[in-house]
């Protein structure tokens, strides 16, 4: 050991400066590295943080879509079972100010009470609202130029039991209009991020007292969510065991009525008509309850006269209790004489079938009479119409709000006198059977069921159905929150792999300048190394003072690398935070090193490291006392059969990847591309290595400049290799994120693009229930026959696009009209079933009871899920049940990304209360944009249109990809400065090297621009060599870039970057050989 | 007269001091055509200096040097290149052959720079016959890593002589060589002096190396005196 510190101290000394230019290198490698895993670290952090600043103590919440409870189940769920709980009412709303100056949509309107505070502890504001106060988050403020004091009108969506596109249902009134004044601004560490949707960017967020919400609601203390922060010893099951247990009828919108005249009891629902599950349930409990289905038909004709407007019930409505006949009809007196028909006449009823979006067909059906009943007992039961805002309550028929059609002038002064008699006591009665043929919708199959009250008590009846229907099974869910936001924040994007994957070439870069300067440094001592061995040290003595050394070197390089980890961390997260912004779109990231991450990073480094250098230690210590005394020059034969054989294998794959690509491949793989090219690097790498050996062992016919040039090429194998790879690899990564830019306003206008053709994506904060193709209603609205729409149905969840960084699992349906996408878009990858001329069509075949086939961008798929064509997404649908999308294809970028896409009649069958749709896609004049956005903007300024051009919105996420480019590129930029740094440091330590040869070349004649020619064409070839080669790997990689009609590849972009890294190359060769060569080198040549 | 130095004087800053310290005071020297001399002194007397200045890698700081009629302060830069590559063969104490080229690569370097075709013609052959002259011929293809120090001595001669230079300037060339490699490598510069009438300086530090040569000088307090 000793002798080891004897010699080790002396020498650290000594080559000080060699061993400072190697602790750079080894701190570089380090710092890249390391600060690439602990970037992961911040991001994680940060989310995690984002997540309790969103949710506060939120651990669970339990919600209904478009569904609505007692608010008071909260406190109950307080008071009876000690859970901290409270309840939200949350809908969307538009905020306007200066009489409209400032809109901003798709706000947040939240209604909560006192106990938000005392149960979501870590909000520590006050909540006490003044009268007409709401609380608004600092981005809402910042919007619409509001300050403390400042009136904020708000538009917020009308909440309602039932379900806003069930038949019969206005459409008027979607929303309630209210002038507040801002009380509270809530910043990021208050209540200004709260959102239940898993994402880092802050919601726009209002605040409103429950009651105040509720009254304009028309509600008694309804609520939508409850938020819950509990033990961790409470679980989902015990949570939805203690709902259960205070859950009622009421809850589950239904109401148990005694029917007149004691003939039993019957339920009802707030929402219309009954949900099936409910049914079923009643069924259970009593086999013989029986549904009733009363609808509103336009007309009871017989002959040329005619009943307008009636109600027809279909039930068990004959006297003996038993069905009504198929095709037959029991008619009450009053339309007998109104009509004029006696028993055995056939009459005909026509009516309303209200498809999606109100779409009406007409239909007619005709029915014999088989018995005329006056209006009485069963037969004139008021309660048999339900009850429907704007019908049920209306004064007369001419105040009817129906959601159809109604020609007020076929309304006779008889029939006014029926409505005020009767009111909406049906006047026809058919069979359930038939009338569930004729009239049962999505919304459900009957507006009643009845129960015999011999069978069961009303008490009875309430118990054993709230022990029957679970919440869940109506569509209501419990979620836990808390833990999928953190498993969403830790399984999101990983920066750390991000990063490294980004910093790779950068990475390899390093480690590349620090072994060059490290065996530059160890060339210099190879004489001392032959002078060692032939003093009689043993390899192993020469070995550990040597990993002694080096241990020496690589530690303060690699703490040095550690500190620069740091920086280099602050460095990333205030570009993330800044000009980066794109990606992460927020701006909660906070560095987070985390010393645990900053050793290993700092471990493997001191590993790769030390094992370089220690690679490079060996291969000399192999050399010959002779040989490393004599510094002869050595040709290397070892492992030339390796790298051509290695050069051949990853040549014939690359070959095979471009031949199954092009001729087998349906499309063209991005991925297999720049796989393709990767290896191609590699292949040429391989061959390189061999070439300059084979070339180097090689005899000239004739010896010439060009033979002495390339003999010069090859004086150093190694040191001329790493600079070819250096500036391959640099070449390769700025030329392929260069060039790969995607400009999509090119292609925009093509069906086929990611803007399927369409002109504007548009959300709307309110639902559009209408058929906007409809000509009526394009009249109505006043637009231009030109303009096209697709409307597309929405399931609430979470963002899944690129500018989420969560990873999340229940990403937004939407409901897509597939025939009306067929041509429209491009796909990446297709389920091998699916027909290419029309994947659209395969949207519309349901696969299985509880699975439906899928799309989404094939990025959302392998990104922001981390799942791939062929798998499954599990979803909780209206009934409670496990509702399964197979992903079927991925979409080439599109303006859907973040969404996952289903065909509109399956979405309806799992989601049948979903009314109207908030996504339209626009079609129109590309070259009239501004008229037809104005024109659209006025007709759906109600429901918050937040509208943009299709290509604006794929930019949006391009932005991100470009981002990722612009970041690859830089870090790709860094690694060419080390190139063209370890270029610079091989010139000058080749010319030291060979100062003697120079100076022996100017001995014999050789003119000074002769060797700077020399001296310049040997590292220009090598510059040249790797730049090309890096040129043509990188094209290779981004070919599908290249072909495609959407990605601006410039050749002019090319030419200019391989231009700027040649110019810069060739610059600093000659500069630094012009320096050296201007000292008088034949000094060198003397020996005394 | 082949060459003719008229009252070379060179001096270098000191190292120890601020003063100047002449190297060459002055000196004057006359060299005929197939002539050979030795300039003896011992070492920092200024024989290197002397010969680079005479094979113009270095320059006087006055004085006139005259080769075959022609005054070489006249010559440009790149004249003096073309003077050093056709006219001037060097042989140092090292041989500085080109460790990436073979014994003949190394021999046919000077050639490379001959612009003029009739001159580049032959060099192939001539290179052989010089590397048989020295007996190298199976070594030819060899990288001077492969042969001994003398060996490599004797390339680096005839490397000297491929391009059939007037003038012949060898600083020490015996100066890393035993003494039987080293009277070797001396007898064949006054072989090759002989049969190819090249005129011969040689430079040294040894009277036994130096006896070999026609004339003799000693370099003394910057001054050439004939011994």
């Amino acid at each position: 050991m000793t002798t080891i510190f004897k010699h080790v101290f002396p020498t650290l000394r000594f080559y000080w400066k060699s061993h400072v230019l190697v602790i750079l290198g080894v701190a570089i490698s380090t710092m890249v590295l390391t600060g690439t895993l602990t970037v992961g670290d911040s991001i994680e952090s940060s989310l995690e943080k984002a997540t309790f600043l969103r949710l506060g103590k939120t651990d669970f919440v339990f919600s209904g879509v478009d569904r609505y409870f007692r608010a008071s189940l909260a406190d109950e769920l307080k008071q009876k079972s000690g859970l901290n709980s409270t309840p939200l009412l949350q809908l969307r709303g538009i905020g306007s100010t200066q009489g409209g100056t400032y809109q901003l949509n798709n706000i947040q309107i939240i209604g909560i009470d006192s106990s938000f505070t005392t149960s979501i502890p870590s909000f520590t504001k006050s909540l006490f609202f003044n009268e007409n106060e709401v609380f608004i988050s600092e981005n809402v403020a910042q919007r619409l130029q509001l300050k403390i004091g400042d009136p904020i009108t708000l538009r917020i969506e009308k909440a309602n039991q039932i379900p806003k596109n069930a038949p019969f249902i206005s459409e008027g009134d979607q929303y309630v209009s209210m002038r507040l004044q801002v009380g509270q601004i809530f910043g990021p560490e208050e209540l200004g991020r709260f959102n239940l949707k898993i994402s880092q960017t802050a919601p726009y967020n209002v605040f409103i007292p429950l009651s105040i919400l509720n009254s304009k609601m028309g509600f008694d203390n309804k609520a939508n969510h409850i938020l819950f922060a509990i033990d961790n010893d409470k679980n989902e099951k015990t949570l939805l065991e203690n709902i259960q247990k205070h859950w009622t009828l009421e809850d589950m919108s239904l109401e148990i009525h005694d029917i007149d005249d004691n003939q039993g009891i019957e339920i009802r629902s707030d929402r219309v008509f009954i949900d099936e599950t409910i049914v079923q349930a009643i069924k259970q409990v009593d086999p013989e309850a029986h549904e009733i289905l009363t609808y509103l038909v336009n007309s009871l004709r017989a002959g040329n006269k005619e009943t307008p407007y009636s109600f027809v019930s279909a039930g068990p409505f004959m006297k003996t209790n038993r069905d009504i006949s198929s095709d037959d009809m029991i008619i009450n007196q009053w339309v007998a004489e109104d009509l004029q028909v006696s028993v055995g006449d056939s009459l005909e009823i026509s009516y309303y079938i209200i498809g999606p979006l109100r779409r009406l067909s007409e239909e007619s059906e005709w029915f014999k009479i088989t018995d005329i009943v006056p209006i009485e007992g069963i037969y004139a039961q008021r309660s048999l119409m339900p009850q429907i805002p704007g019908l049920s309550d209306a004064g007369n028929c001419r105040d009817w709000r129906t959601g159809v059609p109604v020609d007020l002038n076929r309304i006779r002064d008889k029939d006014e006198d029926y409505w005020n008699d009767y009111r909406g006591t049906p006047k026809a009665f058919i069979s359930y059977s038939n009338g569930k043929e004729l009239w049962k919708n999505r919304f459900g199959k009957c507006t009643a069921v009845r129960l015999s009250s011999a069978h069961l008590t009303r008490d009875e009846l309430e118990r054993r159905l709230l022990g029957s229907i679970t919440p869940t099974s109506l569509g209501f869910s419990l979620k836990s929150v808390k833990n999928d936001g953190l498993v969403a924040a830790r399984g999101g994007i990983d920066f750390s792999q991000l990063f490294m994957g980004l910093s790779f070439f950068l990475l390899i870069a390093g480690l590349i300048l620090m072994a060059l300067l490290f065996n530059l440094h160890l060339e210099k001592r190879k004489v001392e190394i032959g002078t060692l061995k032939a003093l009689g040290y043993s390899y192993g003595l020469i070995r550990r003072i040597f990993l002694f050394e080096v241990v020496f070197l690589a530690i303060p390089g690699v703490i040095l690398g550690g500190w620069l980890a740091m920086f280099y961390n602050k460095m990333i997260f205030n570009a993330l935070n800044t000009v980066w912004n794109d990606i992460v779109r927020t701006n909660v990231l906070q560095e987070d090193t985390r010393i645990g991450t900053l050793l290993l990073g700092m471990g493997i480094a001191f590993f790769i490291v030390l094992m370089t250098m220690w690679l490079n230690v060996t291969k000399k210590l192999s050399l010959s006392a002779k040989g490393l005394q004599k510094e002869e020059y050595v040709v290397s034969n070892r492992k030339s059969n390796v790298l051509k054989y290695g050069s051949l294998v990853s040549g014939l794959i690359v070959v095979l990847l471009l031949v199954y690509e092009i001729f087998v491949g349906d499309t063209l793989n991005s991925g297999m591309f720049f796989l393709a090219g990767g290896l191609f690097l590699l292949t040429f790498i391989l061959f390189a290595s061999y070439w300059i050996r084979h070339r180097s062992q090689g005899q000239h016919d004739k010896f010439s400049f060009q033979s002495l040039l390339q003999r010069n090429l090859f004086i150093n194998q190694a040191r001329s290799l790493r600079i070819i790879i250096l500036f391959s690899l640099g070449t390769f990564v700025v030329i392929s994120t260069g060039l790969n830019r995607k400009d999509l306003y090119s292609g925009a206008k093509l069906p086929s693009s990611g803007t399927g053709g369409f002109l504007f994506y548009a959300e709307t904060t309110l639902p559009v229930l209408q058929d906007l193709n409809s000509p009526k209603n394009i009249a109505d609205l006043g637009m231009d026959t030109s303009i096209g729409f697709v409307q597309l149905r929405v399931h609430d969840g979470d963002d899944a696009s690129c500018l989420n960084l969560n990873r999340v699992s229940t990403p937004r349906i939407l409901g897509i009209p597939s025939d009306k996408l067929k041509g429209r878009f491009s796909f990446v990858k297709i389920d091998p079933d699916i027909d290419p001329n029309n994947p659209w069509n395969a949207l519309k075949t349901k696969l299985n009871q509880n699975i439906i086939p899928a799309f989404a961008d094939q990025t959302v798929i392998q990104w922001g899920l981390g799942k791939k064509v062929g798998d499954t997404l599990t979803y909780q649908d209206e009934f409670g049940e496990k509702l399964r999308l197979k992903i079927i294809g991925g979409l080439e970028n599109s303006i859907f990304q973040g969404n996952i896409l289903v065909d509109e009649n399956l979405f309806l069958d799992h989601f049948p209360s979903n009314s109207g749709t908030n996504v339209l896609l626009i079609d129109g004049p590309f070259d009239n944009m501004e008229e037809t956005a104005g024109v659209l903007s006025r007709v759906f300024r109600n429901e918050g249109l937040e509208m943009e051009h299709t290509a604006d919105r794929l930019n949006t996420f391009n932005q991100v990809e470009n981002t990722y480019l612009t970041i690859f590129l830089l870090l790709g930029g860094f690694a060419l400065i080390m190139g063209t740094f370890g270029l610079g440091i091989v010139i000058i330590r080749n010319i030291i090297d060979r100062v003697q040869e120079i100076g022996i070349l100017e001995a014999i004649g050789f003119q000074k621009k002769d060797i700077l020619k020399l001296i310049t064409l040997e590292h220009g070839v090598l510059l040249v060599i790797g730049t090309v080669f890096g040129t043509i790997a990188a094209f290779l990689a981004i070919t599908p870039s290249l072909i495609s009609e959407f990605i601006s590849a410039s050749w002019k972009t090319a030419i200019i970057i391989v231009g700027v890294i040649l110019l810069n190359g060739f610059f600093w060769i000659i500069l630094i050989t012009r320096r050296i060569l201007r000292q008088e080198l034949f000094h060198n040549l003397r020996t005394e | 007269m082949l060459l003719k130095l008229i009252d070379i004087h060179k001096a270098y800053p000191s190292v120890q001091s601020d003063n100047i310290r002449h190297v060459l005071n002055g000196v004057s020297l006359d060299i005929e055509s197939g002539e050979s001399i030795a300039i003896l002194g011992p070492s920092g007397s200024g024989k290197s200096t002397l010969l680079n200045i005479i094979g113009t890698l270095d320059k006087s700081d006055s004085g006139e040097i005259i080769f075959d009629g022609n005054k070489l302060e006249n010559y440009s830069e790149k004249q003096l290149s073309r003077f050093r590559n056709q006219h001037v063969g060097f042989v140092f104490q090292s041989h500085h052959l080109l460790p990436q080229c073979s014994v003949i690569e190394n021999v046919l370097v000077p050639t490379l720079p001959l612009k003029d075709p009739k001159l580049k013609k032959d060099c192939h052959s001539r290179a052989l016959e010089l590397i048989g002259a020295v007996g190298l011929v199976e070594q030819k293809d060899n990288l001077p890593g492969t042969l001994s120090g003398g060996e490599c001595q004797r390339v680096a001669v005839i490397r000297a002589l491929i391009n059939k230079p007037k003038l012949l300037l060898a600083d020490e060339p015996t100066g890393s060589l035993d003494r039987q490699n080293a009277l070797t490598i001396i007898s064949l510069l006054k072989q090759l002096n002989t049969e190819y009438n090249t005129s011969l300086i040689l430079v040294t530090h040894s009277h036994e190396i130096g006896s070999g040569m026609e004339k003799k000088y000693e370099l003394k307090d910057g001054q050439l005196i004939q011994i």
